[in-house]
């Protein structure tokens, strides 16, 4: 005699659901994309003067050896970008690192800082290599300036890595709510291809985009800081 | 997997304690003994023997270490825990389909 006959379909069908609920509940603890959107928007804010107190700089390379074509840049600005995300990351970095410790649940962040780092050197490469050999990047480009490539040099600016890298974040953390705000960042970012650009001759033309950008990664911060828990609470 | 879907059942993963503990250090890569106890409600005691019967069929790590002056023990799943817990999660499911579609007559 056996006391364990069939068993009813409720039984594989509960272990199943509580499976579930328990990698749910787990992931939850994890997220905690609300401290990388803060990161994101002090560094966006903290650009600020480095766009308006540094001296805007000039490197001219021939074309053919007929022509010149020159490329204008902020040098403190183009300094700024690597140092403050790579920094970023580091605090990122530590943020997880600390919280899985503090709520002893491992944390799934690595790959999100690994792919913003690669980012950050491959835009950066990119921006130097535009800056510094503008000849070859006009040449490649056939000198047009189309939407397409205009969203690709903003996809490649830093507030686009920023947002590139927010995406793989959301993913990892599966949250629609961290991929809406990333969606509403990059909108931001690619927006001023198709308004176009009006040549300000104000010394603080740069600022719009710059409040804009580091406004919607700091609402989004408190938004998910709301809904996810911050360290001292537990996870909605 | 051959015949009925109960057949594939592992009965060393087919445990409430054990899928839970799998299935929460596979989210988490690496989990605390404390939060383990803690989320499926159980004393130091129940858990170690869980996790001795996970550790010794080779389906979890455990290291044990210091935080400063306060000892931790983590768990991991290893790569036949993972394959394991899908494997359970694969004859579940087949399990269901089954008991359903039996229902029905």
């Amino acid at each position: 005699m056996t006391y364990e006959t069939a068993p009813a379909a409720g039984d594989p069908q509960r272990l199943l659901t509580a499976t579930r609920e328990l990698a749910l509940r787990v992931r939850r603890e994890q997220r905690g994309a609300w401290f990388p959107l803060l990161v994101f928007a002090a560094v966006t804010l903290a650009a600020i003067p480095f766009y308006r107190y540094g001296h805007p700089t000039r490197h001219c390379s021939s074309v053919h050896g007929t022509h010149y074509i020159c490329t204008v840049y902020p040098a403190l600005a183009l300094w700024y970008w690597p140092v403050a995300l790579l920094l970023g990351y580091v605090g990122i970095s530590w943020f997880y690192l600390h919280r899985a410790r503090q709520r002893g649940v491992g944390t799934r962040a690595q790959p999100f800082v690994a792919f913003g780092v690669l980012l950050v050197v491959l835009a950066m490469g990119s921006a130097f290599g535009a800056i510094f050999h503008p000849a070859v990047l006009a040449q490649s480009l056939h000198l047009e300036s189309s939407p397409t490539t205009n969203v690709l040099f903003r996809i490649a600016s830093p507030a686009g890595v920023i947002g590139l890298a927010l995406l793989s974040l959301a993913w990892i953390e599966r949250s629609w709510l961290l991929l809406a705000i990333t969606a509403g960042y990059l909108v931001v970012v690619v927006i001023p291809v198709f308004i176009g650009s009006i040549s300000h001759p104000s010394p603080w033309a740069f600022l719009p985009h710059l409040l804009l950008g580091g406004g919607v990664l700091l609402l989004g911060s408190v938004a998910l800081a709301c809904v996810q828990g911050t360290p001292g609470q537990s996870a909605a | 997997m051959t015949g009925h879907p109960v057949n594939g059942l592992d009965d060393t993963v087919h445990q409430r304690v054990r899928l839970g503990i799998l299935a929460i250090a596979h989210q988490a890569r690496r989990v605390e003994f404390s939060y383990l106890r803690a989320e499926l409600d159980l004393s130091p005691g129940n858990l170690s023997q869980h996790l001795n019967v996970l550790d010794k069929a080779g389906l979890i790590t455990i290291e044990k270490g210091y935080e400063g002056k306060r000892p931790r023990t983590w768990i991991q799943v290893t790569k036949a825990g993972r394959k394991a817990m899908h494997q359970e999660i694969a004859t579940l499911k087949a399990l269901i389909q089954r008991l359903e579609a039996n229902a029905t007559y």
